[in-house]
């Protein structure tokens, strides 16, 4: 795994110099923190529902952009063709990626979980915190689906031509956002239950599992001609 | 070093490559020539792995490339686009190849290689400022910073100002002096004919000869001498006397200069012959028909073919 981090670390340098990344990173957590602590502030109850979508939303959208700028980009400047004759394969290169675009996304969703909670105390003054159902959504569900989401907009993005890329990322971002929140409202918007959040964690670690295999329809003669 | 056996491959019903076949030997500096969409790219493409052929076998020092992630620890790579990360500095660029090759005493490596450049005091400034030709050099240094046996180059010199081209010719010719193989893709017959040692021209999918530059220079083209008289009125007498001699095989006159084609490579001492009969000679030399001349004459016979 050393090799994958190596690339992680240069990708996640690359999102920390990025303005615009720091703009969303900082500017969107703050934004709907604020926003949303509000809404708690008015009706009480509602932190557990607030920290279990708003958290996961930002980590997807932040997870979307930082992809577009990492997978998108290389293939588009051509750098692609170079890290290919390195000695790393093809896999590890795309899992050294996935590292560099998921984890930055998943601190922007834990720093908007945190800001979340210290705004709507302090608008509230008293103390009210998530409950522990949260911590495994946190620690489990949203790093999870912010690897499929990365992983499948790369797999995408390295499998298809430059024409389709933005329309292949945009599909993947809408059925992901559109079946989990859909999903979700299906069963009841409001209530968080144990049983929605292991149903959840064990679609996402399918999705992950689901994601892993299809890399192997991975080739580089794929990545090479769809570049120009 | 490299082996290519009778490589075909096909874009859908399109064939690129057509059979072909070469090798490169160990400190070779070997020049592959064609037109644009000859097929240089692809050839290159398929022995980096990149490509899978549709049907033949490339070999580097006895492995498949596509195959063998390990394998690929003995090449460089300096591809036509320079593959340099923008946003980071000539430093963190090199640094990141240097880390994902696993190269020892790394920061030594680097400062090393960028001295070798020219950019050691440009060196935490970010790419996207740097000119074409450092970013060509750059991409040379970032090739080589695992210190490999073999060096992929795809047009080297392609969009560069002509001091920029000097730069980048010198600094492989520098590399060749290393004993590394030079595996170098190109348009540029100058620079082919300075830096290799053999070359192979490519067109339409189809080697049209692969051999050494000298021995090319004498396979397509008869010994030839160049004279340039001191008076241009004695032409028709000059040309009397030259096409009565048996080692010459043809003549032609342009104002003062006579091209002399000869039967051989030998000949008896023509600037003695000329002043025994009166001729006054400013300068005589052997003229070398160029790689260009040996390029066009292939391309134009291909064409008529």
């Amino acid at each position: 795994m050393k090799k994958e981090f190596i690339i992680a670390r240069k990708e996640m340098r690359e999102i920390l110099q990025s303005k615009s990344s720091l703009f969303f990173a900082l500017g969107y957590p703050i934004f709907f923190s604020v926003m949303t602590a509000l809404g708690i502030r008015k009706i009480p109850g509602t932190m557990d529902t607030v920290i279990f979508y708003i958290p996961l939303l930002i980590g997807i959208l932040f997870a979307y952009v930082s992809t577009g700028r990492i997978f998108f980009r290389e293939k588009q400047d051509k750098i692609i063709e170079t890290l290919l004759c390195t000695p790393l394969s093809l896999k590890r290169l795309w899992l050294g990626k996935v590292l560099g675009a998921a984890i930055p996304s998943y601190a922007v969703s834990i720093f908007s979980a945190i800001l979340i909670v210290l705004v709507s105390n302090t608008l509230m003054k008293s103390l009210v915190l998530p409950s522990p159902i949260l911590l495994l959504h946190m620690l489990i569900t949203i790093p999870l689906f912010l690897l499929v989401v990365v992983g499948l907009i790369g797999f995408l993005y390295l499998l298809a031509g430059m024409r389709e890329i933005r329309a292949a990322g945009t599909v993947i971002f809408v059925v992901i956002f559109g079946a989990l929140f859909g999903g979700l409202r299906l069963i009841g918007k409001s209530h968080i239950s144990w049983l929605i959040e292991v149903a959840l964690m064990i679609i996402s670690l399918f999705l992950v599992i689901l994601t892993g295999y299809l890399t192997r329809y991975l080739s580089k003669e794929r990545i090479v001609t769809t570049i120009t | 070093m490299i082996e290519v056996r009778n490589l075909t491959k096909k874009f859908g019903k399109r064939t690129v490559l057509n059979n072909i076949t070469f090798s490169v030997a160990e400190g070779e500096v070997f020049g592959y020539l064609g037109p644009n969409g000859a097929g240089k790219t692809t050839t290159m493409r398929i022995i980096l792995g990149l490509l899978n052929p549709t049907s033949g076998k490339v070999l580097v020092m006895g492995k498949d490339l596509a195959e063998d992630d390990e394998a690929r620890r003995s090449i460089g790579v300096a591809l036509e686009n320079d593959g340099l990360y923008e946003d980071l500095s000539a430093y963190d660029n090199l640094e990141y190849y240097a880390q994902l090759y696993d190269v020892s005493r790394c920061k030594e490596r680097i400062e090393e290689l960028l001295k070798f450049v020219g950019l050691y005091e440009r060196r935490n400034e970010k790419v996207g400022v740097f000119s074409k030709g450092m970013r060509r050099k750059l991409a040379i240094a970032r090739a080589i910073i695992h210190d490999p046996k073999i060096l992929f180059l795809d047009e080297p010199s392609t969009g560069l100002d002509p001091e920029a081209q000097i730069m980048v010719r010198e600094l492989i010719l520098e590399l060749s002096k290393e004993r590394k193989t030079i595996f170098l893709n190109s348009h540029d017959l100058d620079e082919v004919q300075r830096i290799c040692n053999r070359i192979a021209i490519l067109h339409k999918g189809r080697i049209m000869v692969c051999d050494a530059v000298e021995s090319l220079r004498k396979r397509f083209s008869k010994p030839m001498v160049s004279i340039l008289m001191s008076d241009e009125e004695n032409g028709r007498r000059v040309l009397e006397v030259l096409n009565s001699l048996d080692f010459v095989s043809g003549c032609e006159i342009k104002d003062k200069t006579i091209t002399l084609i000869l039967k051989e490579e030998k000949q008896p001492n023509l600037l003695k012959i000329l002043t025994e009969n009166g001729i006054e000679v400013e300068e005589i030399k052997k003229v070398r028909k160029s790689l260009e001349d040996i390029y066009l004459e292939i391309m134009q016979k291909e064409e008529i073919r």
